[in-house]
């Protein structure tokens, strides 16, 4: 596939580092089983260019080592190389779809319905109160 | 939209900025016959630059469209030294200025907020009241469709709005029955936002990414509101323009501004009249960049003033988590509530002055997940993220609060020592919170737990000073009655150059304790057509 920043090795590494951050729940999917190592990495890549090469350096120092380890240090010693990582891998995590219906997210666009109705009898109660006014 | 250069060769007017005051300017000037040029650094944006309706909105507004210029870093911004200050000012550069990025609380100052000196015996009257304001406030409130209800009793006057209230959501609800158990004032609340259709935008779609750009119009930029308008009328806006310094004549007289175009070429737009709305950080280094033999510390500078009683509004937040899902992913963002409850003096409380409280949602689910640097990454990340964002997604809600700071000379915008991409000398801030704000904030904070527990929420993380929460950039060309102690009248003309006018939110007295943009349009729109009537009086340079 074309545009794409990751190789086979870099996602590997990358699938055994985002399941360790986002893990699987009773409710929730793990990074992996949300495709986060498949397309959605490379999407959000492109969405912030800055981030590439902290989160490619972020790979590469994962490369090998127990990723809780790897973790642990980069956190410690890299804290922009982690917050690329962590950042990039969040936000492809929540373009999966299985993410947005295991959180029941039903993002806008919503019509504005006015609901002055559901409150309108405790502002009566708010103007009674009164303020003083200086 | 026309972004050319200028053909204009010698304007009646020039403004600096089309932000929230030079949109104001701009059509009040060209509907009352001038020619009017406006120089904007930035460029012109379309809805479908902003990303809220986009999958990558939430790393976008951490970047691309982030408030603070110094992390956006976009060709248009210029660097801004703070490292002396503990609030990071916020600001956009391009045509609708920072109202593109605003959140769009459109909130009228209080009565007493002009009169602090006479009522408070602190820092200074305006030289005008509520009263003289409140046309302005009315004129400009049903121009942009800012919607609302009318009857709020913190106000002595039953203001009304063009359109209805936006919906409080099950958030609002929530808190509300939380003010009413302690008996505490709340209303819904007025914000720039168009709740319906109005004139050429359509109604907010609730996306909440007001403060990254409203990708559906409804929101009350300027570019909107009033730019489009002015410049289909003809006034001529000239993009990609940075100014380097005004020009002014041997008498005295402001004949223009020298400024870079985007092709890094140096030009000259002359006027008869020139109007600043830079913003109370990029007017203030308009300013002191313009010296000369005539005026050796900056423009308009012989009190001393440009630049000094910086007022920023150092802004807490109040974050509640309750155990039901009250969507509070949902826009607009914009403000649900809002109280003036702890707004005015009381002395028992160890500080004058107050704040006004405001209710907003709290984002998309990236927002509930990023990493603390000062946090181990275990209480973010592993188990810990799942259970952090099934705690607060949809389920946390903020009381932030605005504050009002008092002036004082050593918080100050100066000329740094670095320079922007045109290596024009770039600005520093110092700024320090002073002891009375900290009271303030304290006391404040702990009201809005109070609030939040009245509420039912199940946890509550105040955090007392948010660093970027610098919008509200106030008070760096005073005005005022007698030039020794302010930089400008009450009309925004400046006491030492009868041409040259201030009108952005340099020119206040006091911060007031509300989101300043409708007091900014209001001075303004007071300011330029007072110029416009007394047109025949008004010296020019040409």
């Amino acid at each position: 596939m074309e545009n794409q920043l990751l190789d086979n090795d870099q996602r590997r590494v990358l699938a055994a580092v985002a399941d360790v951050l986002i893990p699987t729940n009773n409710e929730m999917p793990s990074a992996t089983d949300a495709g986060v190592t498949e397309n959605l990495i490379d999407m959000v890549l492109g969405y912030r260019a800055d981030l590439v090469p902290a989160f490619l350096d972020a790979l590469t120092d994962c490369s090998g080592k127990d990723p809780s380890t790897a973790l642990d240090e980069m956190a410690n010693k890299c804290p922009e190389k982690f917050e690329a990582l962590t950042l990039l891998t969040s936000a492809a995590y929540f373009q999966s779809a299985k993410v947005k219906a295991a959180l029941n997210y039903n993002p806008a666009p919503r019509t504005a319905i006015d609901d002055v109705d559901t409150y309108i009898d405790m502002l009566a109660d708010v103007v009674e109160r009164g303020f003083t006014i200086r | 939209m026309e972004n050319n250069r200028s053909d204009v060769k010698d304007a009646d007017v020039l403004i600096v900025g089309a932000g929230a005051s030079g949109g104001v300017a701009a059509l009040e000037l060209i509907r009352r016959g001038f020619s009017v040029v406006c120089l904007e650094q930035g460029d012109w944006a379309l809805n479908d630059d902003f990303t809220g309706d986009k999958p990558q909105w939430e790393l976008a507004r951490l970047k691309q469209w982030n408030s603070a210029p110094n992390t956006r870093a976009a060709a248009s911004d210029y660097p801004i030294d703070t490292t002396e200050s503990p609030i990071e000012p916020l600001m956009y550069n391009g045509v609708g200025g920072s109202t593109i990025l605003f959140s769009g609380h459109w909130v009228r100052a209080m009565p007493s907020d002009f009169r602090v000196r006479t009522l408070d015996g602190v820092a200074d009257d305006w030289p005008f009241q509520y009263e003289d304001l409140r046309p302005f406030y009315d004129e400009i409130t049903h121009h942009i469709g800012a919607s609302g209800l009318e009857g709020d009793p913190a106000y002595p006057d039953s203001h009304t709005f063009p359109l209805p209230p936006l919906p409080i959501g099950k958030y609002g609800l929530t808190a509300a029955k939380g003010m009413d158990k302690l008996g505490w004032h709340w209303w819904p609340a007025p914000n720039a936002i168009a709740s319906r259709k109005f004139k050429d935008r359509g109604a907010c779609v609730r996306y909440g990414s007001c403060e990254s750009g409203c990708p559906s119009g409804a929101k009350a930029s300027t570019d909107l509101t009033h730019l489009r308008e002015a410049v289909e009328l003809g006034v001529k806006v000239i993009t990609g323009a940075r100014v380097r310094h005004l020009t002014i004549n041997d008498q005295g007289l402001v004949t223009g501004a020298e400024y870079i175009d985007r092709d890094g070429k140096i030009q000259h737009q002359a006027a008869g009249v020139t109007v600043l709305a830079a913003n109370g950080i990029g007017t203030p280094r308009i300013l002191l960049n313009s010296t000369s033999t005539l005026f050796p510390n900056g423009l308009a500078n012989s009190s001393g003033l440009v630049g000094k009683r910086l007022m920023v509004h150092p802004y807490a937040s109040v974050y509640g988590t309750y155990e039901d899902d009250l969507e509070t992913y949902l826009g607009p963002t914009g403000q649900a509530l809002q109280s003036m409850h702890f707004y005015e003096t009381d002395t028992d409380r160890g500080f004058v002055r107050g704040g006004k409280w405001n209710l907003m949602p709290t984002g998309g689910p990236l927002t509930h997940t990023l990493w603390n640097r000062d946090t181990n990454w275990n209480e973010s990340f592993g188990p810990a993220f799942h259970n952090r964002l099934r705690s607060t997604f949809g389920r946390y809600t903020e009381w932030g609060i605005t504050t009002e700071d008092l002036p004082e000379e050593h918080n100050e915008v100066i000329i740094g020592d670095s320079f922007d991409s045109d290596g024009i000398p770039a600005p520093k801030i110092r700024y320090k919170i002073s002891e009375n704000t900290r009271r303030l904030l304290d006391f404040h904070v702990a009201r809005a737990v109070e609030a939040h527990e009245a509420a039912g929420a199940t946890s509550i993380e105040p955090i007392p000073v948010v660093r970027e929460s610098g919008w509200h950039l106030l008070g760096t060309a005073r005005m005022g009655t007698d030039p020794a102690n302010s930089v400008v009248d009450e009309w925004g003309r400046t006491h030492d150059v009868p041409n040259l006018f201030v009108i952005d939110g340099s020119v206040f007295v006091t911060s007031t304790g509300v989101n300043p943009t409708a007091t900014i349009m209001a001075v303004a729109l007071r300011a330029m057509r007072h110029l416009a009537d007394n047109r025949n009086d008004q010296r020019t340079a040409l």
